[in-house]
């Protein structure tokens, strides 16, 4: 091959290697906050405000953080990413900012509520279904002097049915308060941004190594 | 000619060696992917590339040695099996001249090396975070680099002992197991055996001290225990087992003797390798 062309191919490698490996350190991608409503909890409101939760009514977010909770409960991965201007203003991102390393269960509850808001939904609200794990809460047991002295089938049965209705409005009133867990962070490894920039560097890494060797070779 | 003229002699056959390319661009490749793939858990945008360069430092202190001795172990060997080192001193060089001149020559290599896997793993760390603590990946790619020079240096003096590449090439991977797998495999690890010539042949109480100190002869030892010199605290790790939780490390177990440990391993070899080399019937 004639070798002006290669001369000039090998400069072309080097200067695009150089700048596609250079260029992403110049633009990095933005933060941005994540709203996560896949924890969920099976306390309902109360409890949670007296573990030190703050609980927010639906109607009292802002039109911005309740556009947020419901684009989180249409996503499928129950997680919603918005860039990090673009947060609302009552939710937590940094809540935790102040906080050590979490090694201790202790430690991740205090972070949890650091950086959670519960959200009490409507009742009736024509919003998507809640994701929290209402399916995990059982009905109690019978209590013993109950069973025992429940003889007939009849009274088995009616209590049977009490202690599901119980376990209805429990789950009801769960359901009805939404942890959505919040943070700050870099985008996931799938954003389209972040892919771009790792083509450039893995581009430019190539174009360097390839461009150096042509140029280096006898 | 020179030592200048050798080692730029050198650097020029060097660079035109498509494996050393090629590996330098594998490397960089995968240096790449791990600062892309790392997630940090809770981590503020400068914690998490501090972190990336933290975990990417276990995995040089087992790579760096072995693209340390990939690139020097036939600095002189090769030289000698080919009868250039004939020509070479029938210049007007002296044997240091040849001896310090390869050795610049595989040291300005291996930089460039590293220096290029750094950069690839900190614009990717970067763009993917946003945040350079600048002082900290500075800070990490001098003690890389300083170990790394440490096997160009073994390398090369063993390349100066040996005649044959056969030899330099045993000698590399046997100099590799000795100062670096032996103290990272367990079951056959320096430690155990130190500790069962101590308490079971010799019948001493057990000194956790005396087998840290043994440890730390080993330049990956020191390794470890450098990058602690360069991080922030919630970043340093334990590299020595301690005899009861708060206990506190023997001066001589600091994280600073981890420069000794690399002065004396810089200069012995070179010491011998030159010595052997400079008494050697070419």
């Amino acid at each position: 091959m004639d070798d002006g062309i290669v001369d000039t191919a090998t400069a072309v490698l080097l200067v695009v290697g150089v700048v596609a490996l250079l260029a992403p350190a110049l633009f990095p991608v933005q933060q941005v906050l994540y709203h996560d409503t896949g924890v969920g909890t099976t306390m309902n409101g109360t409890e949670l405000e007296a573990r030190g939760y703050t609980v927010v009514e639906y109607e009292n977010l802002s039109e911005r953080g309740q556009d947020i909770y419901v684009a989180t409960l249409r996503s499928p991965d129950r997680s919603y990413t918005v860039p990090a201007d673009q947060g609302a203003p009552e939710f937590p991102y940094d809540g935790a900012d102040d906080m050590d390393e979490a090694n201790d269960r202790e430690g991740y509850e205090e972070r949890q509520r650091r950086t959670s808001i519960v959200i009490e939904r409507p009742e009736d609200a024509d919003l998507p279904p809640p994701h929290e794990p209402v399916d995990r809460i059982r009905a109690e047991p019978p209590e013993p002097e109950q069973a025992a002295a429940s003889g007939g089938e009849t009274a088995t049965s009616a209590s049977e049915s009490a202690r599901q209705q119980r376990l209805e409005q429990r789950r009801a009133a769960v359901g009805r308060y939404d942890l959505v867990t919040v943070r700050q962070g870099t985008p996931p490894v799938t954003d389209s941004g972040t892919l771009l920039r790792l083509g450039s560097v893995l581009l430019g890494t190539v174009g360097i190594g390839l461009g150096g060797y042509l140029r280096s070779r006898p | 000619m020179t030592l200048r003229d050798v080692a730029r002699k050198d650097f020029t056959a060097a660079r035109r060696s498509r494996g050393l390319w090629a590996v330098m661009t594998l490397l960089g490749l995968l240096t790449t992917l791990i600062a892309f793939g790392f997630s940090g858990y809770r981590l503020g945008p400068a914690e998490t590339v501090i972190a990336i360069f933290r975990t990417m430092g276990g995995m040089f202190g087992l790579l760096l040695p072995i693209v340390a001795l990939v690139a020097s172990y036939m600095a002189i060997a090769g030289e000698r099996e080919s009868g250039g080192v004939k020509f070479l001193l029938g210049l007007p060089n002296s044997r240091r001249d040849v001896f310090l001149g390869k050795l610049a020559s595989r040291l300005g290599v291996v930089t460039v090396g590293v220096a290029f896997m750094f950069t690839t793993a900190t614009v990717m760390a970067v763009a993917r975070n946003g945040a350079l603590p600048l002082g900290v990946v500075a800070g990490l790619f001098a003690v890389s680099l300083l170990y790394t020079a440490v096997f160009v240096a073994v390398a090369v003096a063993l390349s100066a002992i040996v005649a044959q590449r056969s030899r330099a090439i045993a000698a590399a991977v046997g100099s590799y197991f000795v100062l670096v797998m032996l103290y990272v495999i367990p079951g056959v690890s320096v430690a155990l055996v130190v500790r069962f010539v101590h308490q079971t042949l010799l019948g001493f109480e057990p000194n956790v001290d005396l087998y840290n100190a043994v440890l730390y002869t080993s330049p990956l030892i020191a390794y470890r225990k450098a990058m602690n010199l360069v991080v922030p605290a919630q970043f340093e790790r334990r590299v020595l087992q301690r005899a009861s939780e708060g206990d506190v490390l023997p001066a001589y177990l600091g994280d600073e003797v981890s420069l000794l440990v690399f002065a004396v391993w810089l200069a012995v070899p070179l010491a011998l390798g030159y010595w052997r080399f400079e008494g050697a019937d070419l």
